[in-house]
């Protein structure tokens, strides 16, 4: 079965920094791969590039994104919008940033169904509703009227992740979304997230710095440091063989002093 | 309780509430009840390790065992004195033995002043030496973590986050103190940089014969460097005992939570273990046992009475009604 | 530095303001003339090779007024907005750092100075008191202090809470430290670009002043003085009336465009960009 997602060589520079060098990845449909790097490994930048979401200063120098069998780098910006939030979906760290302050949740989980779907803002209301109680959210109904600000991390979070499924997208992208979390919040999302993987069939491409976070979740992890992949492979694999130094660095701050 | 002669912090009955103001004439609507009679003993040389999510007051209650906040109720004590009873020369004795590690390595240092006057300036604010002499304390603080006499006339921005949290401990050290309250010390750094600072903290405290209070939410950290563990929930100490006992044998339903969210507990057992629903706000905590809207076993007695915090078995120390 | 060479405006005004500072500075040896010198003969004589911006009603010459008088302003723009400086600085630390009664008692009193038509103000002080040089600086200084206070505050405000400062606080550093060696150092950045545009305003208030026969007196030369006396033979002498008029405009087109620049450079969003 080809992957769903195919990055080859995968270049950006960013100023005179060589960010991400030469990155190589496959997803396949269905699983769920993490991406795992520290600060300024490159792994925001190589998860941004895949529908050309990078920022003014970094340069795409060179490198193919496959979506199916569409170079997504290639394509026109009219065409990529259409990926952005359709196929492919977003959900970033900071749900406070990423929110719209002065719109309720429901104005914008409407906005996002209006752009990639052909339906009434009527309708619209009611999948808002619909999905909002799947990703977990009680009375949502009451919730759709509220501003972020009122909202808990998780439960703005969880919203993120309603707005960004609301498209039925193949590909998900996280990119750290549950850092800023505590962490039993954080272990209700990641639940959440494996039981939406399951209900809607999504591939699920997950960036963190937390080697940890992944082994509960992951089917693959590649573990990058300083622009380039330095370890790829099954979470088992990785888990208990790991080939590389750097992942066996990881592997120990993982570790709790006593283990039962 | 231990032999009070060996506690070298004692803090009883600890209160901090927030009034919340609304409104033109900012009327009180309610209090925040960021902790709400919090006690427990440092001894001398130990690690304490306090453990909790959002709300749970962890940091409020390091700003008032640092006297940088003035609490509702309660005291702590050190060395059986109760520092916010204390005033002027007594109150700066104190200050030099009791020093804090900040969380953000990027905020905590002031971005207009050399290092070398960064870490030297306790000891300019105490008086402490000449000024030859600050410097050459100054140097001796740098080179013991990690640093060199070159980098003193350097800015905070030229330094990555694992540098500037060496910095922020040279500066904590200054004083000589007696008593570190670390809050959140490594959460901002990268994993493979926080490993090099636990490690310089452990032989920082062997070196210097330090008492820590480390506190964090990544009970990971907690785990390597703690020889007691607090855990607290919402303004409360729900339990506390020897690190490998809480780690291994929980008895809080709240500490098996904490354990049962961590990815590797839910690689082997799944996501059963894991609390349902929100932290409640501490402006509006519930009733009885404040854990009792998230706990599996919770009864009609939760919600009636607050459950204390009672010595289970040696050194154990649980607030719930059952035994699980 | 770099930034400031890519604003051109910006730049602009910083070589002009250099420029003028150094003819102010260099009076004595670039003026060709002594100002007050009169010279009966040559009266109300236009722009010429021996007197290149003309001469006034007295026969002085007029460059050499105009480069003296280049003095008066820049003095009167940096010692009034010295003393609004610091006394916006202040109060505005005080009010920003302990908040509460003080805050609002010291943000008031700052409303309070804001109603009022601050040049009617100072034309009152003036008129009763004996109008020179240094009663307009002080005068001045006194009347604008306000913006400045207000930027101090916000900056403290937001500052205050930074753990910096809580480090301070826990290693025992007291009040006047906080405030004078953290708090202060850091919240420069809006004042500088508050005090350069304030250079402008002051050198205008002066001149108005001046021109209203109440601000410096003749014989001092000032740009606002020469005009006063450049009105009654502006029909015949416009040259009395154009260059004095002209110095003033640049001037303060030069502060302006400077403060316009420092205020994007100093802008810290636009600092992250490469």
């Amino acid at each position: 079965m080809s992957p769903l997602l195919e990055i080859q060589n995968l270049r950006i520079s960013f100023g005179p920094l060589q960010v991400v060098d030469g990155v190589s990845l496959s997803l396949k449909e269905g699983e769920f791969f993490a991406l795992v790097g520290e600060s300024g490994s490159g792994k925001t930048l190589t998860a941004l590039s895949v529908t050309r979401l990078l920022p003014p200063a970094a340069t795409l120098e060179s490198g193919k994104v496959f979506f199916q069998k569409t170079d997504l780098l290639t394509l026109s910006e009219e065409k990529l919008r259409s990926f952005r939030g359709g196929k492919v979906s977003y959900v970033f760290q900071e749900p406070s940033t990423s929110l719209n302050p002065v719109l309720t949740i429901g104005d914008q989980i409407v906005e996002a169904i209006l752009l990639h779907g052909k339906t009434d803002k009527q309708s619209a209301h009611k999948e808002a509703v619909a999905m909002l109680e799947k990703v977990g959210i009680p009375s949502a109904s009451t919730i759709l009227e509220a501003y972020p600000h009122q909202l808990s991390g998780g439960m703005k979070q969880r919203a993120m992740i309603a707005m960004a499924l609301v498209s039925h997208p193949m590909l998900l992208l996280l990119d750290e979304p549950t850092t800023a979390l505590d962490v039993t919040i954080q272990a209700q999302i990641l639940e959440l997230l494996l039981q939406m993987k399951r209900e809607m069939s999504l591939t699920i491409f997950f960036i963190t710095h937390d080697l940890g976070l992944v082994s509960a979740v992951a089917d693959r992890v590649a573990v990058m440091q300083k622009g380039k992949i330095v370890e790829e492979g099954n979470r088992d694999d990785v888990f208990s063989h790991p080939k590389h130094p750097y992942t066996e660095m990881l592997l120990q701050c993982m570790e709790f002093r006593t283990l039962s | 309780m231990h032999g009070i002669q060996d506690a070298l912090l004692e803090v009883e009955n600890l209160r901090k509430e927030y009034p919340i103001e609304r409104g033109l004439l900012r009327s009180e609507k309610g209090k925040v009840q960021a902790l709400s009679g919090v006690s427990f003993q440092i001894r001398e040389g130990e690690v304490v390790g306090l453990v909790g999510e959002s709300g749970c007051g962890k940091t409020t209650l390091a700003k008032l065992i640092l006297k940088l906040l003035l609490p509702t109720g309660g005291e702590v004590r050190y060395h059986g004195k109760n520092i916010f009873s204390l005033e002027g020369s007594d109150l700066k004795a104190v200050r030099r033995d009791i020093q804090m590690v900040f969380q953000d390595p990027f905020g905590s240092l002031d971005p207009r002043m050399k290092i070398k006057e960064i870490v030297g300036e306790p000891l300019l604010v105490h008086g402490i030496g000449t000024s030859r002499e600050r410097y050459r304390n100054v140097i001796t603080l740098l080179e013991s973590v990690g640093l060199q006499e070159l980098h003193g006339g350097r800015y905070p921005h030229e330094f990555s986050g694992g540098e500037r949290q060496r910095i922020g401990i040279a500066r904590s050290l200054a004083l000589s103190p007696k008593l570190l309250v670390l809050d959140e010390p490594v959460s901002s750094l990268d994993l493979s940089i926080q490993a090099q600072i636990l490690r310089l903290l452990l032989s920082l405290k062997k070196e210097k014969n330090l008492t820590y209070l480390f506190i964090s939410h990544d009970l990971r950290v907690v785990s390597k460097v703690s020889d007691r563990v607090l855990v607290m929930y919402l303004g409360k100490i729900v339990e506390s005992g020897p690190t490998e006992k809480i780690f291994s044998k929980p008895e809080h339903p709240y500490t098996h939570a904490l354990l049962a969210s961590q990815p590797q507990y839910i690689r082997e057992r799944g996501f059963q273990g894991i609390p349902r629903g929100e932290i409640p706000s501490p402006a509006n905590p519930p009733s009885g046992c404040r854990y009792r809207t998230r706990c599996p076993h919770a009864e009609k007695k939760c919600a009636e009475e607050e459950p204390l915090l009672l010595e289970r078995t040696p050194h154990h120390f649980v607030a719930c009604h059952f035994e699980l | 530095m770099k930034r400031l060479l890519r604003n051109k405006l910006a730049f602009f005004g910083f070589l002009l303001v250099l420029l003028l500072a150094l003819v102010a500075l260099f009076a004595p040896f670039l003026s060709p003339r002594d100002p007050s010198a009169i010279d009966l003969s040559n009266r109300l004589i236009g722009p010429s090779w021996k007197h290149p911006l003309g001469t006034d009603q007295l026969g002085r010459d007029l460059l050499s007024r105009m480069i003296y008088g280049s003095r008066i302003s820049l003095s009167v723009g940096f010692v009034a907005v010295g003393i609004s400086v610091l006394i916006g600085i202040a109060l505005g630390s005080i009010a920003g750092y302990f908040g509460g009664r003080i805050d609002t008692f010291i943000m008031r009193f700052v409303d309070i100075m804001l109603c009022f038509p601050t040049f009617f103000l100072i034309l009152s002080v003036i008129a009763l008191l004996e109008p020179n040089i240094f009663t307009i600086m002080a005068v001045i200084g006194v009347t604008s202090w306000m913006g400045v206070a207000r930027l101090i505050r916000a900056e403290i405000l937001s500052l205050k809470e930074q753990e910096f400062i809580l480090a301070a606080r826990a290693i025992g550093a007291g009040s006047f430290r906080i405030i004078v060696r953290h708090l202060i150092p850091n919240a420069m950045t809006p004042v500088l670009v508050s005090a350069t545009l304030g250079i402008a305003a002051a050198i205008l208030v002066e001149s108005s002043l001046s021109f209203l026969g109440i601000g410096v007196q003749p014989p001092t030369p000032s740009w606002g003085n020469i005009l006063t006396e450049g009105k009654s033979v502006l029909g015949i002498a416009w040259w009395l009336t154009l260059f004095p008029g002209l110095a003033i405009l640049i001037t303060v087109l030069a502060y302006n465009l400077l403060g316009e620049g420092l205020r994007d450079l100093l802008d810290p969003r636009l600092r992250d960009q490469p």
